[in-house]
């Protein structure tokens, strides 16, 4: 993994910062790649989750992502909410 | 009755949590496109192997031969999607440009694009007002 990835261990997440819902999660880490452990979900929504890892990168969560699927977690990556306006999407292909 | 519904922001774009096995990513259900499109990290995250070729155009864009996975365990909620293929494009990096108004790409943080053959045998029903995608039999 390289040095872009700031991530808490399995440890700290849960006793630094607990669970929170999703969207909280993205307004807290805005522009960011957001790694979390799902905690609660609603037949397949996820709801909550702890905080596992964040980056600018995403290719920096690749790693861990990967190690905590090994270990059988129910993983999210999601992305935080822009900081600031950019142009309208009309259509997603490239 | 099985929730059938992923939930999105009201009137914005329907980014919505799908779950691949054990992760559960961001993905883009496009009615505007007739091919999935799925991130290259999230094939080597998944570990697929690829298969095939694709041409894929977009407004304003010329072709682009793609490299193309199967993908056949994707949970909407708890709708399985049945088996589809999606090209492999990057839904982030790539859309990055210098057009007149400076470099942008899509900031969307999505790493999946379920086109209309992600979505077959299902009925879909957008409530953008609520925010949610009802996917019905």
């Amino acid at each position: 993994m390289s040095g872009d990835a700031q991530h808490s261990s399995q440890s700290e997440g849960p006793l630094h910062q607990g669970a929170q819902p999703i969207h909280v999660w993205e307004a807290q880490y805005p522009d960011t790649w957001i790694l979390l452990e799902i905690t609660e979900e609603d037949e397949g929504e996820p709801i909550s989750g702890l905080l596992l890892a964040t980056a600018t990168n995403v290719g920096d969560l690749q790693d861990i992502w990967r190690a905590y699927n090994d270990k059988g977690v129910l993983t999210m990556l999601t992305y935080g909410c822009p900081s600031e306006p950019h142009p309208k999407v009309v259509i997603c292909a490239t | 009755m099985p929730r059938n519904w992923a939930s999105f922001p009201s009137f914005s774009l329907p980014v919505i949590a799908v779950q691949i096995g054990n992760r559960t990513v961001r993905a883009l259900a496009d009615t505007g496109a007739a091919q999935s499109l799925i991130d290259p990290q999230l094939v080597r995250q998944l570990g697929f192997t690829t298969a095939g070729t694709q041409l894929i155009v977009g407004l304003g864009t010329t072709p682009l031969l793609v490299r193309l996975v199967t993908l056949d365990s994707v949970m909407v909620g708890r709708c399985p999607l049945h088996s589809f293929m999606a090209g492999i494009t990057d839904l982030w990096r790539d859309c990055v440009g210098a057009g007149p108004l400076g470099p942008s790409h899509l900031r969307l943080g999505i790493q999946l694009v379920l086109g209309i053959n992600a979505f077959r045998r299902y009925r879909l029903q957008f409530d953008l007002a609520e925010g949610r995608l009802y996917l019905l039999v």
